[in-house]
């Protein structure tokens, strides 16, 4: 009983060493900018470069974007597959998986291919072009993401049923998707949001091949000239990471808190 | 012309026949169960009538229109589902507000319906509870108030209670019952049981295999079960065969033993045809001037509380008796030899 319990709590801080150990010696490292003093020097830098700032606010405003295209997209798909085509779940559920399986590079090597400048939709032409192209890229790439968590929240509740009820009482499916599916699985899509979130924040190829000014290719370039600053770039990516999963824990318990309920 | 009426509906999935060729008339502020073993099409029909699915042939009128292939939103029924199904999102008044948003209420409206709504189903103080606060019987009365809040014209209910324990069910099965009298509205209930069917009902509808077996009040039904099927799904039955000895005269054997039944059995002298007994119309001695007597042996006694319920053997077939379980008297013992007495009109014969 006591060894069990002793290997048990050597493995958690084995574990806890192997992860932390990195994070701490970089959160050091990102406080020496200041010889012979720890400072947040650093991170006032990044936290003032006009390009930080810029670039930081566009990742979050394409994240918005992507993350209610995603919504628009996946949740209606979702309940219709649910709903009327279950026999096509497997299909769908291959197709949002695909991004998992082919390269981003790949992706968009195609996407450049398909709508450049002397193509039938010369979306790279433009700056608005290549953002909407960016954004949908940032949609299929967070797709496994999204449908996974919608799913899951569908599946939760009785989707068939609760359709029918509010039928029954003269309501037509945009009414039934806006006011009884979206709310009672609000924490399945705030989870694929966050997902998402995390995934277009720390992206780099699509906005590198692309040419676009976003957080992952500012990130890579500060790395490349500066030594204390990509360390506290590092840490300001990982906690808002981890604010991300924070909430989403929330979330989830929220879900969790709904259903058991539910029973 | 009856409110509801369904005229020869038939549904298929694929090559699968699940409803055949179904008739159905009910009369407005009516009770119906439709009552069947799973599987038999009871809860098919009943989705036919809400819209959730079409009638391969045949057509649904109500009121005289056809609704046959009206959307559901429009077709102002209301519905309770097994599964309870109350919005999980709402509290117990929106859901019972829902219908009335939908169809456009004033607001001061929808708050006197709601709880008018709450009122009939006795959960006055419970509007601003969500569901999963609720207990599965408090659901289900809160489910029945929403469906009635629309004013529809139709009650549907698919087993509303089956998911309640044995006490909720029979409470609510008796306020279920009231509310639909008060507010006279057309209802179809499906169940599998055949005690709420009967208790409940104006008429029930008894199906198997996707047919109508027989349609009776409960008292028809159970007392003149037309078919073998309807016989022994409904209440406990001892079939038993007997011989034709005189058709017209209505005179027959059972076991070699003279019996008379009050209606003529069809065919002809010496045909084997099938009869049905209910436990409750046998009793042990006490020959009535008409009775037919049966000499038989006690081979089994069961103790099911307030009854008794005695197998006794007939030459080589089973009747199942029932005697009231009294302090004075004494059970038979099992082996002896007595004589069982039923009436004539309680001798049921059986068309198949
Ligand atoms: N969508 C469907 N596709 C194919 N077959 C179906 C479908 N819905 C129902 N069935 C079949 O139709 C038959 C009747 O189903 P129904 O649900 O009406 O039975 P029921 O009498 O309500 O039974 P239960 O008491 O189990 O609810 C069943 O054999 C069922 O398998
Ligand atoms: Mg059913």
């Amino acid at each position: 009983m006591k060894n069990s319990n002793l290997g048990a709590w050597l493995a958690v801080i084995l574990g806890a060493l192997y992860f932390l150990m990195p994070l701490v010696a970089t959160f050091e490292f990102s406080l020496r900018l200041k010889r012979d003093e720890y400072s947040f020097e650093a991170y006032r830098i990044v936290l003032s470069d006009p390009v930080f700032q810029s670039a930081f606010t566009y990742s979050l405003v394409l994240a918005i974007v992507t993350i209610v295209i995603g919504i628009l997209i996946v949740v209606p798909t979702a309940y219709w597959v649910q709903l009327r085509l279950p026999k096509l779940r497997p299909v769908v559920e291959f197709i949002t998986l695909l991004p998992l399986v082919i390269p981003a590079i790949i992706i968009v090597f195609g996407y450049i291919r398909m709508y450049n400048t002397s193509s039938f939709l010369p979306l790279t032409q433009t700056v608005l072009g290549t953002d909407i192209l960016l954004s949908f890229g940032y949609v299929a790439l967070s797709l496994p993401y999204m449908y996974r968590a919608v799913e899951t929240g569908m599946r939760s509740i009785d989707v068939g049923t609760l359709t029918e009820a509010a039928e029954s009482l003269g309501a037509k499916w945009p009414t039934i998707l806006l006011s009884v599916i979206l709310p009672n699985i609000r924490s399945a899509i705030l989870s694929g949001a966050f997902l998402t979130f995390a995934t277009v924040i720390g992206e780099f190829t699509f906005a590198s091949l692309l040419n676009r000014p976003t957080f992952g290719p500012y990130l890579q370039l500060i790395g490349a000239k500066r030594a204390y600053e990509p360390a506290a770039l590092a840490i300001i990516a990982f906690v808002i990471t981890w604010a991300c999963m924070g909430l989403l824990q929330v979330a989830g318990g929220a879900a969790r808190h709904a259903n058991g309920a539910k029973k | 012309m009856s409110f509801l009426e369904i005229k020869d509906i038939s549904k298929n999935y694929g090559a699968n026949a699940v409803v055949r060729n179904v008739d159905l008339n009910i009369d407005k502020g009516e009770f119906i169960s439709l009552l069947g073993p799973s599987g038999c099409g009871k809860t098919t029909v009943l989705r036919m009538i809400a819209g959730f699915e079409t009638p391969t042939q045949g057509t649904i009128n109500i009121d005289n229109e056809d609704i046959t292939t009206i959307n559901t939103a429009r077709r102002n029924i209301g519905m309770v589902f097994q599964a309870y199904a109350l919005f999980p999102n709402m509290t117990v008044a929106n859901n019972i507000a829902f219908g009335l948003k939908i169809a456009g209420r004033s607001s001061a409206e929808i708050k006197m319906r709601v709880a008018e709504m709450l009122d009939l189903v006795k959960l006055p103080a419970l509007g601003d509870r969500y569901p999963y606060q609720l207990s599965g019987g408090q659901q289900q009365r809160i489910a029945l108030a929403r469906a009635l809040a629309i004013s529809p014209r139709v009650l549907l209910l698919d087993e509303p209670l089956s998911a309640l324990d044995a006490k909720i069910r029979v409470s609510l099965r008796e306020e279920i019952r009231s509310v639909q009298r008060k507010l006279g509205i057309t209802t179809v209930f499906v169940t599998h049981d055949q005690e709420e069917a009967l208790s409940m009902s104006d008429r029930v509808v008894v199906m198997s295999e996707g047919r109508i077996e027989q349609l009776g009040t409960p008292l028809e039904i159970y007392n003149q079960p037309r078919t073998r099927f309807v016989a022994s799904f409904v209440g406990t039955l001892t079939i038993l065969s007997a011989k034709i000895i005189d058709s017209a005269a209505r005179r027959l054997t059972i076991c070699d033993q003279p019996v008379k039944s009050k209606l003529s059995p069809e065919g002809k002298t010496g045909q084997e045809i099938s009869v049905a007994l209910r436990p409750e119309a046998i009793r042990i001695g006490k020959p009535g001037a008409n009775s037919n007597n049966l000499n038989a042996n006690v081979i089994d006694i069961n103790f099911l509380g307030s009854i008794m319920r005695v197998k006794v053997r007939c030459g080589t077939q089973d009747i199942l008796l029932d005697m009231f379980n009294q302090s004075k008297g004494k059970p038979p013992a099992i082996g002896s030899a007595v004589t069982v007495s039923f009436e004539p009109d309680d001798l049921v014969i059986l068309n198949a």
